[in-house]
């Protein structure tokens, strides 16, 4: 009996330890289905539905950490900073992790300097993903206090202040962001994040607020326009994601995690 | 009578062959370093006369500078000033352009080069992540003083925050030889306090969207060309004076108080208008001016859409230093 | 996977872990593309604006490539819309294009492998709301060993570089 007991006990101490690194579902928040209104709208037609539909998922809190990725670079070593390799990420790839005194300090910072091939493979890793564009921009697109942002007069003034003031305030830790309507932490003002589907970003013309596609550069199907040509943050992501490559490592860019609804 | 035919022979042949050099030496394009300059300086003129393959390099910085004493404003510039340099080159000559964006800026940057014929003015493949470089190369087709901006979405607040300059393309005979050239480029400053008001400004869209600007200014700041910073002639120098209007809004009045100019290059192009008192300059363009300095004395330089240079710190001084000409100007008592 | 990690130089595309189907349903491994100078391109087979243009230029450049160098070369398209490009319209496209059998061939992989291979060659693609793809036009060409030499614009007609960078690399094959 008391044998049995001993086997229980190692069982469920078995069972908690592996299942300690899945992605708990108490660090991640549940985003309902719903639609947004994206920044560009795909089609000439005036009467086409502007808005996109985003079914449920998880979605993390906060931005990956330091501590939560090197965490990841231990079970996993062919990412560390010195195995990666160059196809996967730049020479910058995990560049902050070098000199410093104590890694303490940056262990609750979101992690950056890492790759579009690191960040997935980190979610993957824990049986998630990376969350594809509209699902980002849909969390997104809520507010503090409003379920829709812009229906907040001062949402876009507030937002297009903490993005331009964030540049001399620097990366902050994970206990100083703020969270939206969702209780998700840190979505504006803090780091750019990776989406899965970033390379979908395809602009051009960008002196108007829209413009055709460049055929000499682009086989295309249709124009865009954006939506809302007021809504500076949007463009500022958009334009970010557009002048990336799945191998930079920029030190202000991060990631979160997504996780489907079973 | 042979002598002459002979030697008229002999000259053809040389001028056949003079052309045939040409010809081959055209294709290998000799490389030089770009001509560039911070404001208000203007780069030397250019010397040579041929064309060739000119390599310029540019560096996205964002920073916090000031745009009046004590006020602050997050600019985003190329190369650390707002304007950005002065590049000078000529019709013909083919410029790699080498856009750098320094990996501690937070947001991608373009540019959109008006002197050059293509996607974007250079825009549509200069999309550059911070830390990274774009190259792309152009042939500099017609001669102008022309606007350069970044062109990243949103593009007014690229523009509006400090990322602009000139380039200058010398015709094929280069320009005529001056005394005193200078730089300077108006631009408006759109922010959520008030003009003088010491602190951080910060950058207001609804402003900007009314068109209702803080500051008008030269080169990126009250007092880029004032007391110590006043631009210098003397008497009897000729004076070219190179000036853009980044915007991103206001059209300029560009006027010097208490003279006149010899010549303007209407639009910052070919076609000259003359004794001009007060030339316009577009949003998005360039003049390009030339008098002869004749009178000395403080000579104030405005957008003559005057409470702008009263009231929003457009305004600079020319100082005209050396003998007075009573026979121009005199005080009677 | 029985292939060593080491076995490809870092920056090479072929250090991805992926299964490609062919257009005759054959599976094959990614990085067994290596061993020959790829000619590579990422259309779909219900692209009807530009795409039949880059493959009219990969065409050309196929015919331009010396007979001594031709066996080091392959041309190899794979498909943005693995959900509507199954083999069947795969071997069709193919039969269609007239594509020369032992030199080019047309691949599928899965939705996040197609992903992974676009990005790791630098391709945007989008899907548009009308089911077409809006996509960058580029042919690239890889060496041997996976890794990228060149970036062509698909509309460009100077091949020139290319020919002279498959001529380079194939007469290290020799």
């Amino acid at each position: 009996m008391f044998f049995q007991k001993i086997i229980i006990i190692f069982f469920i101490f078995f069972i908690v330890c592996f299942d300690s690194f899945a992605k708990d579902k108490t660090d991640m928040v549940l985003i309902p289905s719903g639609s947004y209104i994206p920044l560009f709208k795909y089609g000439d037609d005036v009467l086409d539905d502007e808005s996109i539909d985003v079914d449920s998922f998880y979605i993390d809190k906060y931005p990956v950490t330091n501590i939560d990725f090197y965490s990841f670079v231990k079970k996993k070593p062919e990412w560390d900073g010195n195995n990666f390799k160059l196809i996967f990420a730049d020479r910058n790839y995990l560049n902050h992790w070098k000199n410093i005194d104590s890694f303490d300090e940056i262990n609750n910072y979101p992690v950056v300097n890492v790759s579009w091939f690191a960040a997935n493979e980190y979610c993957l890793y824990l049986g998630s993903r990376l969350p594809t564009l509209d699902e980002w921009e849909y969390v997104a697109s809520s507010g503090k206090e409003f379920r829709v942002a812009k229906d907040d007069p001062s949402y876009l003034h507030n937002l297009l202040d903490w993005y331009i003031n964030s540049q001399s305030r620097g990366v902050i830790s994970i206990d100083k962001m703020t969270d939206n309507y969702w209780g998700v932490f840190g979505l504006h003002g803090v780091v750019w994040e990776w989406v899965s589907d970033f390379n979908s970003v395809i602009l051009l013309n960008t002196d108007a607020e829209g413009g055709g596609l460049e055929e000499v550069l682009y086989c295309g199907a249709t124009a865009t326009n954006a939506v809302d040509p007021a809504d500076y943050a949007a463009f500022m992501r958009f334009a970010f994601r557009n002048s990336l490559e799945a191998d930079y490592t920029i030190n202000t860019l991060g990631f979160r995690c997504v996780k489907n609804i079973k | 009578m042979k002598q002459i035919s002979n030697f008229f022979l002999k000259s053809c042949l040389i001028v056949i062959f003079a052309f045939m050099i040409d010809g081959v030496c055209a294709k290998e394009l000799p490389k030089v370093e770009g001509n560039t300059s911070f404001a208000p300086d203007v780069p030397s003129p250019i010397t040579r006369n041929h064309p060739a393959y000119v390599v310029v390099h540019f560096e996205c910085v964002e920073l916090v500078k000031e745009l009046d004493n004590g006020v602050k404003y997050h600019f985003w510039t190329f190369d650390g000033t707002s304007p950005g340099k002065m590049v000078r080159v000529k019709q013909g000559d083919t410029v790699e352009f080498n856009l750098h964006n320094h990996k501690d800026n937070k947001m991608p940057h373009n540019i959109d080069i008006h002197a050059v014929t293509g996607p974007g003015g250079g825009a549509a493949v200069t999309n550059t992540s911070p830390g990274r470089t774009s190259i792309f190369s152009f042939k500099a087709l017609s001669p102008g003083i022309f606007i350069y901006h970044c062109a990243t979405p949103p593009v007014p607040l690229h523009i509006a925050n400090g990322m602009y300059g000139l380039v200058l393309v010398e015709p094929k005979k280069g320009l005529s030889k001056v005394d005193r050239e200078y730089y300077i480029v108006q631009s408006e400053f759109y922010t959520d306090s008030t003009f003088g008001k010491k602190g951080m400004h910060n950058f207001s869209q609804e402003k900007a969207l009314m068109e209702f600007p803080e500051y008008v200014v030269f080169n990126g700041r009250v007092g880029s060309l004032t007391d110590s910073n006043a631009l210098i002639a003397n008497v009897g120098d000729k004076v070219r004076l190179f000036v853009g209007n980044a915007g991103p809004n206001l059209i300029s009045s560009f006027h010097i108080i208490g003279l006149i100019f010899d010549k303007v290059f209407m639009e910052g192009a070919s076609l000259v208008n003359i004794d001009v008192q007060t030339t316009l300059i577009p949003a998005g363009g360039a003049t390009m001016v030339e008098f002869v300095a004749r009178v000395p004395g403080n000579f104030i330089i405005v957008d003559h859409a005057i409470f702008r240079a009263f009231n929003k710190g457009c305004v600079g001084i020319l100082k005209i230093i050396g003998k007075d000409n009573p026979e121009l100007f005199a005080e009677k008592k | 996977m029985s292939v060593q990690v080491n076995a490809f130089p870092a920056d090479s595309i072929y250090n991805l872990d992926l299964m490609l189907l062919d257009k005759d349903g054959n599976e094959k491994e990614f990085n067994k593309l290596s061993g020959k100078i790829q000619v590579f391109a990422m259309i779909y087979t219900n692209c009807k604006t530009i795409c039949p243009i880059i493959i009219a230029n990969m065409k050309a450049i196929e015919k331009l490539i010396p007979e001594n160098d031709i066996k080091n070369v392959n041309f190899s398209l794979i498909t943005l819309d693995p959900g509507k490009d199954d083999v069947k319209i795969l071997n069709k496209y193919f039969k269609n294009k007239k594509f020369n059998n032992k030199i080019w061939n047309l691949y599928r992989t899965t939705k996040e492998d197609t992903l992974k291979v676009a990005l790791t060659l630098g391709l945007k693609y989008k899907k548009e709301k009308n089911n077409e793809y809006t996509h960058s036009n580029l042919i690239i060409l890889l060496d041997d060993k996976g890794v990228v030499k060149i970036h062509h614009q698909g509309l460009d007609k100077n091949y020139s570089k290319m020919l002279k960078t498959i001529a380079e690399i194939s007469a290290d094959l020799h």
